[in-house]
């Protein structure tokens, strides 16, 4: 429970911090960006909390580089 | 000008009592010509109005002839104005002037200031053991007096402003024109004719009022009462702020450094100077830092300890029922309120006082198992180190920032420390004071200007004036090293 | 323009010098010996070599725009969208590797200094400075860093000088002895790890960019030689096997020291020197990571970004990687060659399109 104040908390500091002064200068598009940046951490860290899965970034980079990076270490590693 | 009618300015002021109105009339030639004479007790010298005011209106002048000419001609006094309208009269009236209104037309403001000044005495905060021993007083023409001994040059100017809807209190700008910067001086100017406040009582209310990072703890605005010191930034091309009725005078731009050197740095040898800045440095350090690393190591990383140490500490602490944290804030808490009732208190009570903190801090809270000895000694050492800072409100911000770091070190240990002191800096490093970045010449870096920082050059080395705050005049001398001329 | 500070030459150095230090001297010792052995630090040396070049490159490109940062004239060169696809790319790099930067900072405090304190409270702490520093401007970061600039060099010399006792030299012989081949490998990991490329986005706010170039290239070398000693340390004074098993193999080094009975336990040196440091690493790197997002977005100010970026930064930092051995095979071996990607492949790309086409302009012209 505490996590999920926490994270309430957190995201009510950020958007007294940025949300007023962006609306009093009538920055609409930075607002939008703003909000859609902060709603995606929210929802994944809710998802973090709720011990759903998420895609690693790391993997998808494992799976498309990682054949290329495995040729160029055995190529290059010394011992043999 | 309308006439102006006696009755009203003795309503205007209330008919107060202490606001001594005289009404007498000159006769001469057959012709009598009303006279009012007004002065506020206590402000002038009763003495010299009698000799040059009275006796001139009473006897020399039914001599002459008067009708002609204005009073002002016939004065026997230095410092004597005509006014055009009745609004400066009341301020002329409470800074000791004598004012005289001829037949409700003619007003003279006559300068007969005869108001009791604490005499010029000895520095009380800033105290040197080699140095001019003199302090400002309260009386802003005693100041700039003092200011103007030590910088005999016609460059020296000044401006007054009147500052305070309702105290009306005199503000003077001092500055050595050809060394400022026009664009300080122009920000100074600006930013006192911004100040709408109804009373100046003192010059921390103009500090406040015009510093540039209201929320910062630390001091943007730098004070002294010492006329050496102020005689010196103006030399440094900074600006003073004199405000009547206070000793300590206001210097901005104030760098960071500067709240770190004191006067005495410049009359000892460099050498000597030099070394003493360091030692300055360790006991900064020591009390911005001395409870919060004790905190962080006993609590989370008792493995940076030698061995033996550590068994030492831990046998002392082994009955002390608060975590090291809780132990040093009573400690530290103890020793402002201790500190702080030492200022306030009447002199007499000093002795007692210090009776009373001794026994109670050092040993009975230690034998009674409240506290530590090593934490005594820390805070002990912290506190008398606190004190090494020359300026008072620096050494006031460095108190502040400790405890934030001490709760800091409590919490997350040495990375708390670290991480709070690269707050501590980036926060340092975003402050400007007039435009000059706070932290120069460290940040931004300028080598040339580093000369006068953590050690002290001599002063034939020092020839160059600060780069960010003199940006036209920067050449102080051409010297080179002194000894027995070369041939 | 986002950015209104300015900085000077000399703190483009500071802020190069620092950005180089940053996470390398606490991880490459490890890596380097577990890929070129004994010759770490040769392979250092190479791969320094090759850092060198391509700030040559680095600069060639930016003093054909240098008003503008990276990701500004990847737009002009390679027109409004594909442009603003290669920037936004440019970004999620910077992103990873912020949030690797953020890993490896949680991971050291939460393993060597405060063991009972929660990852993610170490990460928050961390990145809650960062963004203060990024708020505040890059100005302000700059002139902390030439504040914090003084006592890293002390601090490291101090170091330095305390191990010089313990040195064995037979410990980095025999050379090269299998060969190139793992020195070069050593070389390319270590000049991946670098990622000069996000200092582009620095150059156009300094107050001289035809001056860009040098600062780059002082402050590159001069990091470099601070980790090449710290590598050449590690195997003198602990040796391959040791530094190998040690994945912050410089942190151990450092508590090799002790002077008489009375100066030990000073590790501590050298977590401070690391984490201010990887401080200034990070919040280079997220200052990047905001402007260049903004400048992407066309945002008028890039702060509004740093809180919501913090937020996603902490998340990714938490699951970037699972444990710590599948950061070990990760980073140098497959990051390696996603950087390869930003570091060597996009600016090669872009000033060969921008010269192809000045060229063809020019004769058309002509």
């Amino acid at each position: 429970m505490l996590k999920y104040l926490g994270l309430l908390l957190a995201s009510a500091i950020m958007i007294l911090i940025e949300v007023p002064s962006l609306w009093k200068r009538k920055r609409i598009w930075d607002l939008w960006v703003f909000s859609t940046l902060l709603f995606f951490g929210i929802v994944l860290v809710m998802m973090r909390f709720l011990n759903l899965h998420i895609p690693n970034p790391v993997n998808g980079i494992n799976e498309v580089l990682g054949p290329l990076a495995e040729a160029v270490f055995q190529n290059l590693k010394g011992g043999n | 000008m309308n006439p102006i009618d006696i009755a009203t300015i003795r309503k205007k002021l209330g008919n107060s009592a202490d606001i001594v109105f005289k009404e007498f009339n000159i006769q001469y030639d057959n012709r009598v010509q009303t006279v009012n004479l007004i002065y506020a007790e206590g402000f002038v010298d009763t003495n010299a109005v009698q000799d040059f005011v009275l006796e001139t209106l009473m006897v020399d002048l039914p001599k002459l002839d008067t009708d002609k000419h204005p009073f002002l001609d016939f004065m026997t006094v230095g410092d004597v104005q005509e006014l055009q309208s009745t609004d400066m009269m009341y301020h002329d009236l409470f800074s000791g002037h004598v004012i005289l209104i001829r037949e409700g037309t003619e007003i003279l403001s006559i300068a007969m200031s005869g108001i009791k000044d604490r005499a010029v005495s000895e520095a009380m905060t800033e105290t040197v053991s080699r140095g001019p021993k003199e302090a400002f007083t309260e009386n802003i023409q005693t100041n700039t007096a003092l200011i103007r001994r030590k910088i005999k040059n016609p460059n020296l100017w000044l401006e007054n402003l009147r500052i305070g809807k309702m105290t009306q209190t005199n503000v003077s700008i001092m500055y050595i024109n050809g060394i400022v910067t026009d664009k300080i001086v122009d920000e100074v100017r600006s930013r006192l004719a911004r100040i709408d406040i109804d009373g100046i009582l003192e010059s921390g209310y103009i500090e406040e009022l015009i510093q540039d990072a209201p929320y910062s703890p630390f001091p943007t605005v730098y004070n002294s009462e010492r006329p050496d010191v102020i005689a010196a930034e103006l030399l440094e091309g900074k600006i003073a702020i004199l405000v009547d009725g206070t000793p300590h005078v206001l210097v901005v731009p104030a760098l960071f450094i500067s709240f770190m050197h004191s006067a005495e740095d410049y009359y000892q040898r460099a050498d000597i100077s030099s070394l003493i800045r360091i030692l300055r440095f360790v006991g900064i350090f020591i009390a911005l830092l001395g409870p919060s690393l004790y905190i962080a190591i006993t609590t989370f990383h008792q493995e940076m300890l030698p061995t033996q140490l550590l068994i030492g500490l831990a046998a002392q602490r082994e009955g002390i029922p608060f975590p090291a944290f809780i132990e040093a804030l009573i400690m530290e808490i103890t020793f402002e309120i201790l500190r702080e009732a030492g200022v306030r208190m009447p002199r007499t009570m000093g002795q007692a006082m210090s009776i009373v903190g001794t026994l109670v801090i050092g040993q009975s809270a230690v034998a009674a198992g409240i506290v530590s000895a090593a934490m005594v000694i820390v805070v002990s050492i912290t506190a008398i180190s606190s004190f090494v800072v020359p300026a008072m409100n620096m050494s006031i911000s460095i108190r502040m920032i400790r405890f934030l770091l001490m709760g800091l070190a409590a919490s997350f240990g040495l990375y708390g420390i670290i991480l709070g002191i690269i707050v501590l800096v980036l926060h340092l490093c975003s402050l400007r004071t007039f435009g000059v970045p706070y932290m120069s010449p460290f940040g931004p870096y300028i080598a040339q200007d580093t000369k006068d920082t953590l050690i002290r050059l001599p002063h034939w080395a020092m020839r160059k004036r600060l780069r960010l705050i003199n940006q036209n005049n920067l050449t102080r001398s051409k010297d080179k090293a002194p000894g027995p001329e070369r041939r | 323009m986002l950015e209104k500070g300015k900085i000077s030459h000399r703190q483009l150095t500071v802020l190069s010098l620092l950005y180089t230090i940053g996470t390398s001297i606490l991880i490459v010792p490890s890596i380097m010996s577990v890929f070129s052995r004994q010759d770490g630090w040769i392979a250092c040396l190479v791969g320094v070599v090759a850092d060198i070049t391509i700030i040559f490159i680095y600069s060639a490109l930016s003093s054909r725009y240098p008003k503008l940062s990276f990701v500004e004239y990847s737009e002009k060169i390679l027109g409004k969208w594909l442009g603003k696809a290669v920037s936004l790319f440019f970004m999620s790099f910077i992103f990873l590797l912020s949030a690797f930067l953020l890993r490896v900072v949680g991971n050291f405090m939460t393993t060597h200094i405060m063991p009972n304190t929660p990852i993610e409270v170490t990460i928050i702490l961390f990145i809650l400075v960062v963004i203060y520093a990024v708020r505040l401007g890059l100005e302000t970061t700059a002139r902390a860093g030439e504040i914090f600039l003084p006592f890293v060099i002390v601090l490291f010399l101090f170091l330095t000088v305390f191990l010089l006792p313990q040195i064995k030299i037979d410990r980095i012989e025999p050379f090269l002895e299998e060969g190139f081949k793992p020195v070069i490998l050593g070389a390319f990991y270590y000049f991946n790890l670098q990622e000069q490329v996000i200092l582009l986005m620095l150059v156009p706010y300094s107050n001289r960019p035809d001056k860009a170039r040098n600062a780059l290239l002082v402050g590159t070398s001069i990091g470099s030689l601070i980790i090449i000693v710290t590598v050449l340390l590690s195997t003198l004074v602990l040796g391959t096997e040791f530094t190998q098993r040690n994945m912050y193999a410089s942190y151990t080094l450092a508590k090799q020291i002790s002077v008489g009975n009375f100066l030990q336990r000073v590790e501590a040196m050298l977590a401070i020197l690391w984490l201010i440091t990887i401080f200034f690493k990070t919040a280079v790197c997220m200052y990047a990571l905001s402007l260049g997002t903004a400048q992407t977005l066309q945002l008028k100010d890039y702060r509004t970004l740093t809180l919501p970026f913090g937020l996603l930064l902490v998340f990714l930092s938490l699951i970037v990687y699972d444990n710590i051995v599948s950061f070990i095979s990760f980073t140098p071996k497959v990051f390696s060659l996603y950087a390869t990607i930003f570091m060597v492949i996009i600016p090669v790309l872009l000033l060969s399109i921008d010269t192809l086409r000045a060229s063809l302009k020019k004769e058309q012209s002509s």
